[in-house]
């Protein structure tokens, strides 16, 4: 794959403080990447950089090969789509979406045609003439996305965009944004800190925490196979527990030795062992590998989420058949669906793990 | 409580209004229309075509349009420069701005005048670094300096503020559409900020045409600002109607230059951009409504 | 590089601006240690004019009817202008905009026209004195009050005030507890900029004062021929002096605070 952006061990900090740390990426054309991570990340400053608002302390930003790392945001091949619409508020829509056109000397028929093209694109035909303070959120943002890929960007840079709407509206954006992605067919740098949104539309996820990448890759492999108990708490809900791998293909959870799948561990080294709640089931008491009381039972529309203690953790588990408060169960999984974890070393690491 | 009681807050003020406001305009139009001796007269009214008159009148408009400009050609520089050093904070800019109004008013004047004098602090500078000395003491040009001295913190203050709303986030979308900084400040800045500028210019211009104490003080006497002959009627002469004769014909030319430039900003609650960020919410005049 | 030098003429700007807004400041200071009765010869440093400042009784009343002038109005105009301001908010847009021009009269009209209509109607029914210029004061000092309180009343939370109700406040109570904080702001800039505009008044006290009363700005004006008592420039001195340390104290003491707690706080973690 063609690289189109390559960030080169990049560091920012602000008042001191870091907020990212030596973080290397590259970009690939044409592919929807999201940047998530919890507030505070990095995530943002990172993309403000790509975006030029923002020179980092160290490090290049190299835009198809050339370094772009000092260049003002007006003279780079890219734009933003900013959480808070940022439409300008004493223009019209057409207007808002003509600026960036009116400032390259486009003729008239030009712009008119782009414009027309952009409306329709986001679904706002018939709004040209309207100000944006008369449009509501979801509308405002589809004006912003619109004024931004009428420039033909090669990168469109989307920062929460959505993360000011409500659910609903939220969900619709998001389908329309992959619709659009696909019309347009260029590369999309998507910042968030939903990671249904991510699971959703990326192609790429980078999972980023303390201003640096805890792990990149598909959707999928960052659900099922989480790096680091971070990132595994981060993706939906996780059972993170201690354990300690007794030998290839065994690990000891709570006194009890569980088979599993994962090799290459040291010898009785001790792990944090990582299972989702749906794959955990409820079985008759003894027949699991472990006994609990069920604490909590909540109806959830599509599942029952449930509530087992054992000795002192508290597991979760995702099931369609309810169970009786109170009562003791046992819990059963399968081998495969056990996620083993090297502990944190770096202090960093350790960081993330206290979060 | 309900609405109709809360609206009764307002009318202690509604009949101070009526009283010391509405009233005494009353009361200066009848002085305008009559003589002395109670008849009805335009006389008063068209004493601003005399000679005398119209010179004072059309020298305080060209004081007042070029002090007014002054204060917008200085303001903007300086809101700018604020911008770029980040000295942002509200509180600081209303603080240095309105600070030296807590030295006497006069006194400020009369500062002027000996820093501005022949022999004044101004001359001396300048013939300290070889400069030739300037001879603008009881000239035009001292009663503009004072006239924009007194009044560029009203010129500056609402333009700092309506810039000071533009949100960040909208000076950077400018920018990554492409606009350097002059088209950021024509095409974003300057437009946003005008509401601030309407009533920047609203609240100098009309002061500028009247301070009759800076024109006695810094012209030296001999100039003469449409203030100074009204003053002269009610203390001098003692023509009351010819002095609200003259007061009512700059009043009336105030409202009407006035609704030309400002229109109907000057009754609605708060300039369009305020309410930029709360869009999602209805307007308010609606839900009263 | 260019950054750099742009900077410096930024820094130059704001400097020469400086300069213009104090310099007459400055001069004055020095001029209220100056050991001579004359504004353009130097006699030498004193401060007798400070020892003087209040032996004399004229400068003493002076002083006294300007500062009472001015908290007196502005106390009554906050009154007065907080509860319009409420009023206001709860009118519909016709009775707004009618009371929105009633507000703006005084705030266009040349102080001069408004002046001398205040002062053709009082001298029917009020002897010109210190309560014609108290009413003057309140009516220019009321738009201020106004202009400051309205647009925080716009902003504020209503729902604190009911939720003070539900708890079971009193509507006094609730009032006192939940909205007047959220105004606070808005009324004491409202208040400091009203006082700030009756002390430095002259053109609608000249017109409305009669003859008995002066406040310091109508006094030096009436000083001019004769000669400026160095007294005055002492007395001007030492109130600016005052309010600096004031504004000085009110606008950096919070943020001082807050420094100070943030470097506890960072000691604390680190």
């Amino acid at each position: 794959m063609d690289t189109i952006l390559e960030l080169q061990n990049i560091s920012k900090s602000f008042d001191g403080k870091p907020i990212i740390k030596e973080l290397n990426l590259e970009i690939y054309k044409n592919e929807f990447i999201t940047l998530l991570g919890p507030s505070g990340c990095g995530k943002s400053t990172l993309l403000r950089i790509i975006g030029g608002f923002e020179t980092p302390d160290t490090g290049r930003v190299l835009f198809d090969g050339k370094d772009i790392t000092n260049l003002s945001p007006d003279k780079r091949r890219l734009h933003t789509v900013f959480q808070k619409y940022s439409l300008f508020p004493h223009y019209d829509v057409a207007d808002n979406i003509a600026f960036g056109l009116k400032l390259k000397k486009k003729d008239k028929a030009y712009i008119e045609d782009k414009v027309q093209y952009a409306l329709r694109l986001v679904n706002m035909e018939g709004f040209e003439h309207r100000k944006p303070n008369s449009l509501s959120g979801g509308q405002q943002q589809r004006v912003a996305i619109a004024r931004a890929i009428v420039n033909e960007p090669e990168v469109l840079l989307l920062d929460e965009p959505l993360g000011a709407l409500d659910l609903k509206l939220r969900q619709e954006m998001q389908r329309e944004l992959m619709k659009i992605k696909k019309e347009v067919g260029i590369t999309f740098i998507y910042v968030t800190h939903d990671q249904s949104e991510a699971l959703t539309m990326s192609d790429r996820i980078i999972v980023m925490n303390q201003g640096i990448i805890q792990q990149m890759g598909d959707p999928k492999s960052i659900y099922d196979e989480p790096q680091n108990a971070f990132v595994a708490d981060f993706i939906g809900e996780s059972n993170i527990i201690d354990g300690i791998m007794l030998r290839d293909y065994l690990v000891q959870i709570q006194g009890v030795d569980i088979p599993c799948v994962d090799i290459g561990f040291k010898p009785n080294e001790k792990v944090d062992v990582v299972i989702r709640p749906e794959d955990l089931s409820i079985v008759e008491p003894g027949r699991g590998f472990t006994i609990g009381r069920v604490m909590e039972v909540i109806y959830q529309g599509a599942y029952y989420d449930i509530r087992v203690a054992c000795g002192d953790f508290e597991w979760a588990i995702q099931s369609n058949n309810p169970a009786m408060p109170g009562s003791m169960v046992g819990l059963s999984i399968l081998p495969e669906n056990i996620q083993i974890m090297h502990k944190p070393r770096s202090s960093d690491e350790q960081i993330i793990e206290k979060n | 409580m309900n609405r109709r009681n809360r609206e009764l807050l307002a009318s202690p003020y509604f009949i101070w209004s009526i009283g010391f406001t509405v009233i005494p305009l009353i009361v200066i139009l009848r002085y305008a229309f009559t003589t002395a001796g109670g008849t009805f007269t335009l006389e008063n009214i068209l004493a601003i075509g005399n000679a005398i008159n119209r010179k004072a009148f059309l020298f305080s408009l060209e004081i007042a349009l070029i002090c007014t400009l002054l204060c917008v050609l200085l303001a903007y520089p300086l809101v700018m420069v604020v911008r770029r050093l980040h000295i942002s904070r509200r509180a600081f800019m209303l603080f240095f701005l309105i600070l030296p109004m807590w030295m006497n008013f006069i006194l400020r004047l009369l500062a002027w005048q000996m820093i501005l004098s022949s022999n004044g602090i101004l001359n001396f500078i300048l013939q300290a670094i070889g400069l030739k000395p300037l001879d603008i003491a009881n000239t035009w040009a001292a009663i503009i300096i004072g006239v924009v001295y007194d009044y560029f913190p009203f010129m500056m203050l609402p333009i700092f503020n309506a810039i000071a709303d533009i949100e960040e986030d909208v000076i950077e979308a400018a920018k990554d559409l492409g606009a350097g900084p002059l088209t950021v400040f024509t095409k974003v800045i300057f437009p946003l900020s005008i509401p601030g500028l309407k009533s920047g210019i609203t609240i100098v211009f009309v002061p500028s045409m009247t301070s009759f104490v800076v024109a006695d003080i810094l012209g030296g006497g001999k100039l003469q600002l449409i203030g100074n002959i009204i003053e002269q009627e009610f203390t001098r002469s003692s023509n009351w109607n010819l002095g609200s004769g003259l007061s009512v014909a700059l009043m009336v030319f105030v409202f009407i230059s006035m609704a030309f430039t400002i229109k109907d900003d000057v009754v609605r609650e708060e300039p369009e951009l305020a309410r930029v960020e709360g869009s999602d919410k209805p307007d308010r005049r609606e839900r009263a409504a | 590089m260019k950054e750099r030098l742009i900077n410096f003429i930024c820094r130059f700007y704001f400097l020469l601006i400086m300069i213009f807004l104090y310099i007459p400041i400055a001069v004055m200071m020095v001029l209220s240690v100056n050991d001579s009765r004359s504004r353009v010869v130097w006699g030498g440093f004193t401060l007798r004019w400070y020892g003087q400042l209040l032996s004399n009784r004229q400068i003493r009343e002076a002083l006294f009817t300007t500062i009472g002038l001015a908290f007196l109005s502005s106390a009554i105009a906050l009154v007065i202008g907080t509860a319009a301001a409420f009023g206001m908010h709860y009118m519909k847009k016709s009775r707004y905009a009618l009371m929105m021009g009633l507000t703006n009269i005084p705030m266009l009209n040349a102080d001069i026209v408004t002046g001398i209509a205040l002062m053709l109607w009082f001298i029917r029914f009020l002897p010109l004195g210190f309560t014609s210029v108290l009413i003057a004061h309140i009516t220019f000092n009321i738009p201020y009050i106004i202009l400051a309180v309205l647009p925080k009343i716009e902003q504020m939370n209503m729902s604190v005030y009911e939720a003070s109700r539900d708890l079971g406040a009193t509507a006094a109570y609730g009032f006192f507890t939940t909205i007047l904080p959220q105004l606070s702001g808005g009324i004491l800039s409202g208040f400091f900029m009203a006082v700030t505009m009756s002390m430095d008044d002259f053109m609608i006290t000249y017109f409305t004062k009669g003859a008995g009363v002066n406040t310091l700005s109508t006094m030096i004006y009436g000083e001019i021929r004769k000669g400026i008592k160095p007294e005055m420039y002492a007395l001007s001195t030492v109130i600016f002096t005052a309010v600096l340390i004031l504004l000085l104290v009110v606008n950096y003491a919070p943020y001082a605070r807050e420094k100070v707690q943030h470097r506890e706080l960072a000691q604390r973690e680190a």
